[in-house]
């Protein structure tokens, strides 16, 4: 990489749950128009490091910037208002609202009403099949469809950085395809995309760069094309192919 | 799902026939008394909805059976009773009054600005503020403005309660938060003897809506207050307000959006604290209203350690029947349980060999609710928040 | 070990002893008043010991107890009831018993049955016993029946199942279902009263309360319990049957509560529908979550302070002029202040001076300089009395004891001897080591050690 200012820069990040240490010396970082794949096993702490990009967990040790600015000592809220979104796992969708509503949701901090719409109209284009129920209710969608509803919302917010945690997650492998393709188109349009994924194969298909993490640190880095030949990741992640 | 409709049908056509029954064969009664009873039915109906939607509401967000809420309305009636019957208000009196009333205005203000610190929430306050001291010590309060003011007051004792007691236990085990409702519904039971008064008190404010009324019906006559008009049109107005606020506005939609998934809210950068205080303010508010109603209905208030404790109770089984988290279903509960309470007392009167049903009144609120959380707890419309295995 | 058990048996005799000489010195004082509280402080901790086996050990929140107190009760005051009362009754138009009811008296049974020698004023005590016994286990029959809910419901619902079931009961018992057995409304006056108010028998019966209680919660079937609160699912799948288990927490804790109930009639010498409302069962949820919910210590203590407060708390009642209570108050809201900010600092909250603690504060200390300053002001002379101060006070410090600490003060510690002697029961005993040829080989031993040493 280049002179490029980080988007997101995690700088000797430790995480605790109560006594017990999830993350441990974490260096991460993301530049602007990146799509970066953090992989690992179970337990890894894959998702933990998403949950304290966002601020849902606590930095103990460390510190992490966005956009120039020290970020973890903010609310989940005020990094949102800087930028961030996530489609957490499982999609998590209001099952209750209806897929208008659960857009709305996604523009939640947002006043600028025109700009909101026009985002919600780009929704609908990435998403032909959202556009067309917008008045059924979340929970009554399909897996695949709850998916590109949660990627929706989280474009809604006009978000600088998209988290992404396991995407492919209970989807058919068809799907898991088509999913991935939109991903890149949405990456394409500048917005850095971090994802965290099991399926190391697909992430690292169209990812600039990727983590891997193991019982709480970073045990490789580096391009994608380069992890994909990697020989220890072809042993551990990605099956001798 | 056919077995509700062929089930209330099937009720609709005993309560017919056992009407018929009690008027013809046993003529202890006339059609025009089922039409008064079915009045009363409605406007207790009404309260226990205005009630239950506050249960509702914060059962939905944080699945807590606030004990206090029943004792919250107590407050309302109460407040209510002293704005109307002891203004005009000495100074000090008013100024403390229109503080407080102020201060529920502010709050209000907030939900639509967002912060204590905006200029339209702060003028409010102040005008609020100097409007009701003037008010407050140089006329007398009329039951209306008594009531919006103790629903302001309520309001923000229903957030400061959440905030003293429920906030510090967010994530503690549901016991703990429970016994704690429980210690809040009995400390404000006893402040009230404390404050307010120690006895039974009239709960009459001079109101055209008290007034008598009659009205002829199959030969016979009906008789009873404007009230019919009044409660049930109160009712609906505050159950219409609270589900345009649900449905239309930001805030409402992120109170739904916490109710179904608050880690996700969060994410979305909702304050679910904030959502959450804003569920208080408003069940608090609606309490109050129905304490208020409540007292112009009853023409009087039991003593504030008692007051509050069987219609909480009974409001909060009519939530659980028409299904806890649904505002449609505490309004439904609500009703089904005035009709239960008093059309069926009514359906059974007491004639020369049999007591009547008048004195096991007040269990049918707890059999209703017993049998439904073991056959069917999602009541009747149907969410199912228990635990899931 | 048996040196141990040995040693720990003779220390608990000799500590019932020196109670039971306490006992006797307070009687022999004469001091009508402290043995009266002591006698309450018996009878509730009955009571909140047996609902401690519900809510503490089971973890299960049961709100109902003074239903059940109110069927034991009653149940043995009707028993009891000497022939003078039961004539009033039957004269009395107002009354709602009938002769058979009016005809429920253990003496009549024991002249029925051939035994008259046990109808004398001499075998009173005889009779009370056998009261006391039906009543327990009318009030055990009453569990059983709340029990079978709970093996459909959890938390909160049951709670308020529960509740439901406290309030059930005292509606019933007015009305014509049950008014021929309570007498309605009117109650029972005249209930012998030498025995709610005699410390042995108190003291005694909770002697064995609290013996039956802490021998079932180190037994199988406290195990069973407390799996059950801990983690349901897993307790079940590991085999425990949870209806047999919750259903027989529930009617024992019942039984418990109905003598408790049988002898709060006998120390009130009448019994009524209002000396079983809820309060009775808020002062046992203080008394536990005071104390601590899972030690039965704890709950003793817990309603030690409970009755302290309701039998003493007197001075917290009486007429103050308005500047001593102005200065109270401001006392008290500069105190909360202060705790808020030190409890924001144990939990490590930021900032933690809140914004709002300012004005607390400050308005605290106006107050308390106002009246100091101004005692003879105009606005301030007049005095002001605090009714139901108490049972405010309960209800503050229940609400502090969970926000600061939930568990209770003893938590799930119980009092035993080796914790007198500092011993440390999760140590092997230097007895034990001397047997256990593992730990006193020396060689075997230091790769022992040296193990533990990385774990």
């Amino acid at each position: 990489m280049s002179e490029r200012e980080p988007l997101l820069q995690m700088h000797k990040v430790t995480t605790h749950y109560g006594p017990i240490r999830v993350l441990h010396d974490v260096d991460m970082v993301i530049y602007p128009g990146e799509m970066v794949c953090l992989l690992g096993g179970n337990a890894s702490g894959k998702s933990t490091t998403l949950k304290t990009v966002l601020g849902i967990v606590r930095v103990s040790e460390g510190e992490m910037t966005f956009r120039g600015e020290r970020a973890d000592t903010l609310t989940t809220a005020q990094r949102i208002e800087r930028g961030m979104a996530v489609v957490p796992e499982n999609r998590r969708i209001f099952p209750k609202m209806t897929v208008r509503e659960n857009l709305e949701m996604g523009a939640y901090l947002r006043s600028d009403r025109k700009a909101v719409r026009e985002d919600m109209d780009y929704v609908f284009e990435l998403f032909p099949r959202v556009g067309e129920r917008l008045n059924q209710l979340g929970g009554t969608m399909s897996g695949g469809e709850q998916q590109m509803l949660a990627m929706g919302r989280a474009l809604m917010s006009r978000p600088k950085l998209i988290l992404m945690d396991e995407p492919s997650m209970g989807l058919a492998p068809l799907f898991v395809e088509k999913i991935f393709e939109i991903i890149k188109q949405v990456n394409e349009r500048g917005i850095s995309v971090f994802v965290v994924e099991q399926n190391a194969n697909v992430a690292l298909g169209i990812a600039d760069r990727g983590y891997v993490l193991q019982t709480g640190e970073v045990v490789l880095s580096g391009d994608a094309r380069d992890l994909l030949h990697n020989e220890a990741m072809k042993r551990a992640y990605l099956g001798d192919v | 799902m056919p077995w509700g409709w062929i089930i209330g049908l099937g009720l609709v056509a005993l309560v017919i026939f056992r009407i018929y029954y009690v008027v013809h064969v046993l003529k202890a009664r006339d059609l025009a008394f089922f039409v008064g009873a079915m009045l009363q039915s409605l406007q207790l109906g009404s309260l226990y909805a205005l009630i239950a939607l506050g249960y509702t509401m914060v059962y939905g967000i944080i699945r807590l059976i606030n004990f206090a809420h029943g004792d919250v309305f107590m407050v309302g009636a109460f407040l209510a009773y002293f704005l109307f019957s002891r203004s005009p208000y000495a100074l000090p009196w008013a100024l403390i009054w229109a503080a407080l009333s102020a201060w529920g205005v502010m709050f209000v203000l907030n939900l639509w600005r967002g912060s204590f610190r905006d200029p339209i929430v702060i003028g409010g306050g102040v005008v609020a503020m100097a409007g009701l001291t003037y008010a407050l010590s140089a006329t007398t309060v009329n039951w209306l403005l008594a009531m919006l003011l103790s629903m302001l007051i309520t309001g923000v004792l229903g957030v400061v309660i959440d905030r003293v007691a429920y906030r510090p236990l967010r994530g503690a085990p549901r016991i703990s938060l429970l016994i704690t409702a429980i210690a809040m519904s009995f400390f404000l039971e006893n402040t009230g003897l404390l404050v307010f008064t120690r006895n039974q008190t009239p709960f009459r404010p001079p109101t055209e809506w008290t007034q008598y009324l009659q009205f002829p019906v199959f030969g016979s006559t009906v008789y009873t207050t404007r009230l019919i008009f009044l409660i049930p049109l109160a009712t609906a107005l505050l159950v219409v307000a609270l589900t345009l606020f649900v449905t239309r506005t930001r805030l409402g939609k992120a109170m739904r959006a916490s109710a179904q998934d608050p880690e996700t809210a969060q994410m979305m950068g909702v304050n679910v604290d904030r959502v959450i205080a804003t569920t208080f303010l408003l069940g608090s508010m609606l309490a109050a209203a129905g304490g208020v109603l409540w007292g112009l209905n009853f023409g009087s208030l039991n003593q504030p350690a008692v007051m509050g404790i069987l219609p909480g109770i009974k409001a909060f089984a009519a939530a659980v029947i028409g299904g806890i988290g649904s505002l449609p279903g505490a309004v439904i509960g609500g009703v089904l349980l005035g009709f239960l309470e008093n059309f069926v007392t009514a359906l059974f009167p007491r004639t020369q060999h049999f007591a009547g049903l008048t004195e096991y009144k007040d269990t049918f609120a707890f059999i209703l609710l017993i049998l439904v959380l073991l056959l069917r707890p999602s009541g009747i419309v149907g969410e199912d928040l228990s635990e899931k295995v | 070990m048996s040196e141990k058990r040995m040693r720990n048996a003779v220390l608990t005799l000799l500590g019932l002893g020196l109670v039971a000489v306490v006992l006797y010195l307070v009687q022999a004082s004469g001091n009508a008043k402290l043995a009266q509280v002591m006698a309450l402080f018996a009878i509730w901790g009955i009571a909140a010991v047996s609902l401690n086996l519900i809510n503490g050990t089971t973890g299960i929140l049961s709100l109902g107890h003074h239903g059940f107190m109110l069927v034991g009760g009653y149940a043995t005051a009707l028993l009891m009831l000497p022939e003078a009362a039961r004539a009033r009754i039957s004269e009395s138009a107002r009354s709602q018993m009938t002769p058979f009811t009016l005809g429920l008296s253990v003496e009549s049974w024991m002249r029925a049955i051939g035994l008259p020698g046990l109808a004398t004023p001499g075998t009173l005590w005889v009779r009370f016993l056998i009261a006391l016994l039906i009543g327990g286990l009318l009030a055990m029959l009453f569990g059983l029946l709340v029990g079978v809910p709970s093996l459909r419901l959890k938390g909160d619902y049951l709670a308020i199942v529960t509740f439901g079931f406290g309030e059930i009961i005292r509606l019933l018992a007015s009305t014509h279902l049950l008014g021929p057995f309570t007498n309605g409304a009117l109650g029972y006056n005249g209930v012998p009263g030498n025995f709610g108010t005699s410390l042995w028998w108190t003291f005694g019966i909770l002697a064995l309360t609290v013996f039956v209680m802490t021998k079932l919660k180190f037994s199988s079937y406290g195990r069973a319990l407390q799996a059950i609160r801990e983690d349901e699912i897993a307790a079940e799948a590991m085999g425990v049957n949870l209806a047999y288990h919750k259903v027989f927490a529930f009617a024992l804790s019942a039984f418990f509560a109905g003598v408790a109930g049988g002898l709060w009639v006998s120390y009130l010498a009448a019994a009524r529908l209002d000396f079983f409302l809820f309060f009775l069962t808020f002062f046992f949820l203080v008394a536990i979550s005071v104390g601590g919910t899972g030690s039965y210590t704890g709950v003793l203590l817990g309603t030690a302070v409970v009755v302290f407060v309701q039998q003493y708390g007197d001075p917290l009642e009486q007429p103050y002029s308005l500047h001593t209570w102005l200065a109270l108050v401001g006392v008290i809201i500069a105190a909360v202040a202060l705790g808020a900010a030190w409890l924001r600092r144990s939990r490590r909250l930021r900032p933690v001076w809140h914004p709002l603690l300012f004005p607390l504060l400050g308005i605290g200390v106006v107050a308390v300089l106002t009246a100091l300053v101004g005692s003879h002001w105009a606005p301030l002379t007049g005095t002001f009395q605090a009714f139901g101060m108490r049972r405010i006070l309960l209800a503050v410090l229940l609400v502090a004891i969970m926000v600061v600490r939930p568990e209770g003060i003893m938590g799930r510690a119980e009092f035993s001897w080796a914790w007198v002697f500092r011993e440390r029961r999760d140590q092997p005993s230097d007895e034990e080591r001397a047997q256990d040829a593992w730990l006193s080989n020396p060689e075997l031993n230091r790769e022992a050690s040296d193990d533990e040493g990385e774990g």
